[in-house]
């Protein structure tokens, strides 16, 4: 999540709002919040709902959750889906920043309709 | 396997509070705002 607070001001120059979902709840959040000052949103799913929603995906195996990435334009579509298929499988902020500059490039797919 | 969001299609709506206890939807970015969604895979 550092990489993202670094790049936190080039994904709001393209118009894009950060959320990081986690299966913590909400005290786990606030501690590392407050801790690490994070300027994007944080949403505790302790219940799993939306982690399930998007399916991420839960490898025994390799103890724990697999990271997921997903962008959603401004018209609620989804235009970017990365599943890491281990820890370390995380997009750069080069290939995000990248694929929101294509969406606001003109007469790309994103535009509202 | 679980379920995966396709490409192209309209991402699954869904309401979730903050830590601060603030509704947060992800419809409400509609029209407005791009929204990069991380799941992430756990702060330990």
């Amino acid at each position: 999540m550092a990489q993202l607070r670094q790049g936190y001001s080039d994904f709001a120059a393209r118009g894009a709002e950060v959320i990081v979902v986690g299966p913590e709840d909400a005290g786990a959040f606030r501690k590392v919040w407050q801790q690490e000052q994070f300027p994007f949103i944080g949403l505790p799913d302790p219940t799993h709902s939306v982690l399930r929603l998007y399916g991420q995906e839960v490898n025994l195996f390799k103890l724990g959750r697999m990271p997921a990435q997903v962008i959603v334009d401004r018209a609620g579509m989804v235009r970017y889906v990365h599943y890491g298929h281990n820890m370390a499988d995380i997009p750069s902020n080069e290939e995000l920043l990248a694929i929101l500059d294509a969406l606001n490039a003109p007469g790309a797919p994103a535009a509202p309709v | 396997m679980a379920r995966r969001v396709e490409l192209h299609t309209l991402a699954p709506d869904f309401t979730l509070l903050d830590w601060q206890g603030q509704p947060v939807q992800l419809s409400q970015f509609r029209g407005k705002q791009h929204v990069v969604l991380v799941f992430n895979r756990g702060f330990v």
